[in-house]
């Protein structure tokens, strides 16, 4: 490794050579032990001291009051595509739906044995049930 | 995380407390402004509550992910302002003690803090999450969306920028 390229990784990864990546860290470590390494590294731990003293970041007094206020206005939107696709069960609830009012149907009408006899049935039971409570049964 | 998709505040709350600092540290490093910092941490937050269910734990880290909402709420706002150039230490450096007063450790904070808030903006959110927050260069370049390559370019000239500057206004010896 030359003077340069250990100055750029110091630029790329900082003076904290356990951060730079495996197969730079040996050479690195072999570089930091000649004088001019040694001293590049120095100035690089010098800078990252600097960065880390930075001005403290303000605290955001009552932030996060003021965001759950404006959640508890705000509410949750429908998102319709997540409701519908999100949760594995909301769609197979969607495709079990259609079946479980085939089934219901189908258990509510009475048993029939041909299928001109089912159309029959479903077709005329609601005039024959409105016919019959006028006419006693003659149809 | 989980429970917060279900619309559990209380799990949200928690979230706030695990991570508010962190969102606003690195908005209020980004903008350099107190009230934008509160505006874009709060806006961030909200959109973790409405877009919950839209969060894949299995494909990104929950931190990742709001640091990202984060970030691309700093770039719209700067598309929309482009005067964060004119930055300022406001309130703070307002209460802060005269130049005469000053600490040298106080100076070198804020040569520090101006230096950074200087910087390019890319430049300035790679040095702060991986320099400041000491997040690692993966997920850096996750929440930034770019490569690990185009990353660590980004902190290099960064770093070579920032020191350039303060080399030449903290007379620092040997950081060039």
């Amino acid at each position: 490794m030359t003077s340069r390229e250990f100055r750029e990784c110091l630029d790329r990864y900082g003076s904290d050579l356990e951060r730079w990546p495996d197969g730079q860290r040996a050479v690195g470590r072999a570089f930091a032990g000649t004088a001019g390494g040694r001293r590049q590294l120095d100035a690089a731990r010098a800078f990252d001291a600097l960065l880390a003293e930075t001005l403290p970041v303000p605290e955001p007094i009552g932030l996060k009051e003021r965001i759950l206020a404006n959640l508890s206005a705000a509410g949750r939107p429908i998102d319709l595509a997540s409701w519908l696709f999100a949760p594995l069960w909301r769609p197979v609830a969607l495709a079990v739906a259609p079946l479980a009012l085939g089934f219901t149907v189908g258990f509510t009408y009475p048993e029939t044995d041909s299928l001109e006899e089912a159309v029959a049935v479903i077709a005329f039971t609601e005039i024959e049930e409105a016919v019959g409570a006028d006419s006693d049964g003659e149809f | 995380m989980r429970l917060v998709q279900t619309g559990d505040q209380r799990a949200y709350a928690r979230l706030l407390d695990r991570h508010l600092n962190s969102v606003h540290a690195y908005v209020y490093r980004m903008t350099n402004n107190r009230a934008d910092a509160e505006d874009i941490a709060q806006e961030t937050f909200l959109r973790v509550w409405h877009r919950a269910r839209t969060f894949r734990p299995g494909r990104v880290r929950f931190s990742t992910w709001l640091h990202r909402i984060a970030h691309n709420l700093c770039v719209d706002a700067f598309r929309k302002r482009r005067t964060i150039v004119d930055m300022e230490l406001e309130a703070m450096a307002d209460d802060a003690p005269g130049v005469d007063e000053e600490s040298i450790a106080e100076q070198r904070r804020k040569a520090v803090h101006d230096g950074i808030a200087a910087l390019p903006e890319r430049q300035r959110s790679a040095l702060v999450l991986c320099q400041i927050q000491g997040r690692s260069n993966r997920e850096a370049a996750q929440i930034l969306d770019i490569s690990v390559d185009a990353l660590e370019s980004l902190i290099a000239r960064a770093r070579r920028a920032l020191k350039a500057r303060l080399s030449d206004q903290l007379e620092l010896e040997g950081v060039r």
